[in-house]
């Protein structure tokens, strides 16, 4: 890919970033506008123990460093900025310099896209492909820098998740090269700075496990299968664990051990969130409504798991959900549910030779997150960053472009689910416009250089998914404009976020299914079918 | 038109310059928060509060509801004619909005939020699909692909000017300029009388689109004269009687008496006015400097200018007049608004959207020298910009304006290959020099308006140059002929042209 093009692109997509500097935030800007504060001005062993705000400290140890990092150098421009208080600080400084401060960590991105889309499209040393790989490379490029979802979730709602993916980026650009132990280095790093990412541990471990700790090629050198195995799992565990003792020791060291670890995990909270992120369990909680209705109209004999029906009715939405007809959902339920469900993937790269299996890695991985976001317990609907990102890599498989479509897709809907976090009437125009520009680039960008496909069942689901895209338009209109108008009163306050969620969440769970057969769900059943022959 | 593949590009490309709009939005507007006079904003919503209120021929007239010291109406009556009916509609979501004299100086969030969505939405129903027309259609000849006259629809609309002024410092500048693309697509297509009636509502929206006017009226007079006697006399006739039911029409509630007519006429040409107003990039602003020329009579001052502008206008006019074709009309059209901008009476720094709309026409044609004046015409804008509190916008849009050009090939840079190049690079240098000296230094207590002076010298002079540029280009691009092969040349250099250039095939001639 040409070099200055990149560079030009990617600062003329930061100068543009900038502009979003006056726009609508979340209240995530004052938490980590106080997280800057409680690292600035508490000593070490007071991080995770802090209450001063309510908007305590709840990422992994490097995170808090970083946020420490930040403060420094914010401290010198505007001592207000971290300022330890418990009220929030509103400044124009503060809210500036972190939206600046989240645009120029995104270079790390835009860099480790750079890379991955190098390494991920080769350049073909044959003139005439050689062009096309570029174009192929550069538009990966642009897909990833210019995620919606991304731009959305990190420069209007405020996050800083671009440069943790970007970390991800590169312990992936070094797992296609082969290099296990940095990749591994890289992953633990990201594990230590937002620990969501554990929803692909499993896959980086026994990729791990099963390609350099058994990996079969022996050297001549090398005396024993055994020792062999001991010596990669010590050096793949050393770096590990060193990398975590370096986060976590000071905080083990001050006794926050376990502050840390429940300020990390809170059970406590509920299922879902108060908005129902798009999941298998946000179709669970409709159907227990539904199910609900029809017990009220028609009375049904059967036992309830709580006799009050109407008080959890009104304020159902809002905080925690109670089933009421449908089995109650624990955090136990949903870990088994979602560990299942990566089983078989797991098991496919377990068996698999080791060749073939980086592209099988990645699938893996998209996977697993996928699935830990379906089944997962309080999964917050960012969290489908983590499959469309990863999923870009896959636009180009080429063998046939189910995996563009499905990106197309998901990317589309996704990024739609995350439209109820931002909700201010100046920014509904903003976020639909982002959303129908990227996904008119990536569908610009992807189908024109296919052909069109033979298969008419083919053909037939792509138009069902086509109508399903197409629909999102009137639920967008609806929500965003006429409910205000045909249904202003307060009962139907959660409707419109209802609607969003069941409609994604309907959609989402179709390409779940669909990502499962296309990672091993074919291969399974091929396997199956040789078995009886 | 479009075939399927470029379709989604297209819209993307729509949908981009919209979201550009939408986020200049959210950042402040004219006159925010500054009592007791406020901006351009709060004039937009004094109209809307006089138009519903009172009734159609006090519009203009100073009386108890209408104190003309307070952004009195001074816009013509289809300008008017819009603020009433967006004033109703204001109306009917809030009346506080624009209740007679209570609501002076109104500031909330929500109706922030609709102005914005007014002025987007003008801008969506006219200026976008007028530049689409015109580029998509009509501006180029049949050897440029269509796929290559997206990223010049792209550049068009992105002009940093209009969007900021509009979107930001707020004003319906978009509609006017939309009808005038309109009118010139019209006379492309050779149907001159919808062009004059188009120009026409242009006009009545805007009186400030008269710096367009001559050009229209040489073209459609040099028309008429190139036919026999009597047709063109039953031509011209046809002109005339289009352009006066136009005008009778839309000023149709004034015409009952010669009172209400003169109001609204002394409203809209305000001799009593200054010379300039603020820091304009013009001759008079430039000459101030070392010979005060408002210590001067303005009735002597008004001619004077005046009888310069028609001067200096008539040569291109007169080009234009004895061989009518398109090529010359729209340089004629740049010649005159920029002569008009450079030399006229009362003069604002935003009047240079007007030259610059007409010059962003040939932005197929020569990219290079168009690019570099739309630069320096937002550019010019500068003190206006940072009084409003948009110059992070304003610098974010003009470089990335530049950026993208070069991304997608509308600019190229060969540095020490050209001379333009190295002179283009030293003029943008200069301007964000001065424009860093505006924000971060203090200037001497002596010249408190150094900077913004300079910017106007600065710009100024570039203008004197680019007039130059496009009036010999007028006169010498028969013997040339190369403008409208530049960009399939993928040649740039501006005034650079050599032989191999000439190719006289032409759509437009």
């Amino acid at each position: 890919m040409d070099r200055a093009d990149a560079f030009l692109f990617a600062i003329i997509l930061s100068l543009l970033k900038c502009l979003f500097i006056p726009a609508y935030y979340s209240t995530d800007m004052e938490v980590h506008r106080n997280w800057m504060a409680i690292t600035y001005n508490l000593p070490l062993n007071q991080w995770y123990r802090d209450e001063t705000s309510q908007w305590t400290l709840d990422y992994p140890p490097l995170f808090a460093w970083f946020e420490l990092f930040l403060a420094k150098i914010a401290a010198t421009i505007d001592p207000d900025i971290v300022m330890l208080q418990r009220e929030a600080v509103l400044k124009f400084t503060a809210i500036a310099f972190q939206r600046i401060s989240v645009i120029i960590s995104d270079i790390i991105y835009i860099y480790a896209a750079y890379q991955i889309s190098n390494t991920c499209v080769e350049t073909s040393t044959n003139k005439e492909s050689k062009r096309s790989s570029v174009v192929k490379q550069h538009t990966m490029f642009l897909l990833f820098i210019l995620n919606s979802g991304l731009i959305l979730i990190d420069h209007i709602h405020f996050q800083y998740n671009g440069f943790l993916f970007g970390i991800l980026l590169i312990s992936l650009n070094h797992m296609m090269k082969n290099n296990i132990l940095q990749s591994a280095v890289w992953f633990s790093i990201l594990l230590n700075f937002k620990h969501i990412f554990l929803y692909m541990a499993p896959a980086y471990f026994i990729y791990i496990l099963r390609n350099y700790c058994l990996s079969n090629s022996q050297k001549p050198g090398s005396s024993h299968r055994l020792t062999s195995f001991i010596q990669n799992l010590c050096k793949v565990g050393g770096v590990v664990v060193s990398v975590f003792a370096v986060s976590w020791g000071p905080f083990i060291y001050t006794g926050q051990l376990y502050n840390v670890l429940e300020r990390l995990f809170p059970f406590k909270r509920g299922l879902s969130h108060a908005y129902w992120a798009p999941n298998f369990w946000a179709l669970y909680n409709a159907g227990d409504r539904i199910l609900i209705a029809i017990y009220k109209r028609y009375q049904w004999p059967i036992t309830l798991t709580t006799n009050n029906i109407t008080g959890s009715l009104t304020g159902g939405l809002v905080q925690e959900h109670h089933h009421i007809i449908l089995p109650i959902i624990t955090p136990r339920i949903t870990i088994f549910l979602t560990l299942i469900f990566m089983l078989p993937c797991l098991l496919m790269i377990l068996r698999q030779p080791q060749r073939s299996s980086k592209g099988n890695f990645l699938k893996c991985v998209i996977y697993c997150s996928f699935t830990a976001y379906m089944f997962g317990w309080h999964v917050h609907e960012k969290a489908i960053l983590m499959v469309i990102v990863p999923l870009t890599l896959f636009i180009y498989e080429t063998s046939s472009f189910h995996f563009s479509w499905l990106f197309f897709m998901l990317s589309t809907v996704g990024t739609y689910s995350l439209f109820p976090l931002i909700l201010t009437p100046f920014e509904i125009a903003i976020k639909g416009l982002i959303l129908l520009s990227y996904s008119l680039f990536s569908y610009y960008s992807l189908f024109n250089i296919y052909q069109s496909t033979r298969c008419y069942i083919q053909w037939f689901m792509n138009c069902m998914e086509v109508i399903y895209l197409l629909g999102l338009i009137p639920i967008f209109i609806y929500t965003e404009l006429l409910h205000y108008v045909l249904l202003p009163s307060e009962n139907f306050e959660f409707l419109p976020l209802l609607l969003t969620s069941v409609y994604c969440s309907i959609g989402i769970s179709w390409l779940w299914m669909k990502l499962s057969w296309n990672c091993f769900g074919y291969d399974l059943f091929i396997y199956f079918k040789k078995k009886r022959v | 038109m479009i075939n399927n593949w470029n379709f989604p590009l297209l819209v993307l490309c729509l949908s981009f310059n919209v979201l550009i709009r939408c986020l200049v939005g959210l950042n402040g507007y004219s006159g925010f928060n500054k009592p007791p006079m406020y901006g351009d904003y709060e004039a937009q919503r004094h109209w809307m509060e006089l138009t519903i209120n009172l009734p159609i021929t006090e519009w203009y007239r100073n009386s108890t509801d209408n104190n003309l010291l307070y952004w009195g109406l001074d816009y013509p009556p289809l300008s008017a004619y819009h603020m009433s009916a967006l004033g109703r509609l204001s109306n009917t979501i809030n009346p506080s909005w624009t209740n007679l004299n209570n609501s002076r100086g109104h500031e909330s969030l929500k109706h922030k939020l609709f102005m914005r969505y007014s002025s987007l939405i003008s801008d969506c129903l006219i200026y976008i699909p007028a530049v689409l027309i015109y580029q998509l259609d009509l501006s180029s000849s049949n050897s440029i692909q269509h796929s290559n006259k997206i990223p010049t629809l792209f550049i068009h609309l992105l002009y940093p000017g209009l969007i900021l002024i509009d979107h930001g410092h707020f004003q319906y500048n978009s509609i006017s300029l939309g009808f005038f693309i309109i009118s010139v697509s019209l006379c492309i297509k050779k149907r001159e009388l919808l062009s004059s009636i188009l120009f026409i509502f242009a006009i009545c929206y805007k009186h400030i689109e008269l710096y367009h006017s001559l050009p229209f009226f040489f073209y459609f007079l040099g028309l008429c004269l190139k036919e026999k006697f009597l047709v063109g006399l039953f031509k011209l006739f046809k002109f005339a009687a289009t352009v006066l039911i136009t005008f009778i029409i839309i000023l149709f509630p004034f015409l009952f008496k010669l009172t209400d007519f003169l109001a609204v006429f002394s409203r809209l040409f305000p001799v009593n006015r200054g010379l300039f107003e603020d820091k304009v990039s013009n001759i008079w602003c430039v000459f101030d400097i070392f010979y005060k020329l408002r210590s001067i009579d303005r009735g002597v001052m008004f001619i004077l200018s005046s009888c310069l502008t028609i001067l200096i206008c008539l040569p291109s006019c007169l080009d234009l007049l004895f061989r009518p074709t398109i090529r010359r009309f729209l340089l004629s059209s740049i010649n005159c608004s920029l002569t008009f901008f450079l030399f006229s009476f009362q003069v604002h720094e935003k009047s240079i959207l007007i030259p610059s709309c007409s010059i962003l026409l040939l932005i197929q044609t020569s990219p290079f020298i168009v690019l570099w004046f739309l630069f320096i015409s937002t550019f010019s804008m500068t003190p206006l910009l940072i009084k409003d509190g948009l110059i992070i916008p304003y610098l974010i849009l003009n470089s990335v304006f530049l950026m993208i050009s070069i991304y997608i090939g509308l600019l190229k840079f060969r540095i020490l290959n050209y001379i333009f190049d190295i002179i283009l690079c030293f003029s943008i240098f200069g301007s964000y020099i001065l424009t860093l000296l505006l924000i971060f230094v203090q200037p001497p207590l002596r010249y408190p308006d150094l900077w913004s002076m300079l910017i106007s010298v600065y710009s100024c002079a570039h203008f004197i140059v680019f007039l130059f540029y496009f009036y010999t280009f007028q006169f010498t691009f028969d013997s040339l002929s190369g403008m409208f092969v530049y960009n399939s040349l993928k040649s740039h250099g501006g005034g650079v042209l050599t032989k191999k250039h000439k190719i006289s095939a032409n759509k437009f001639e």
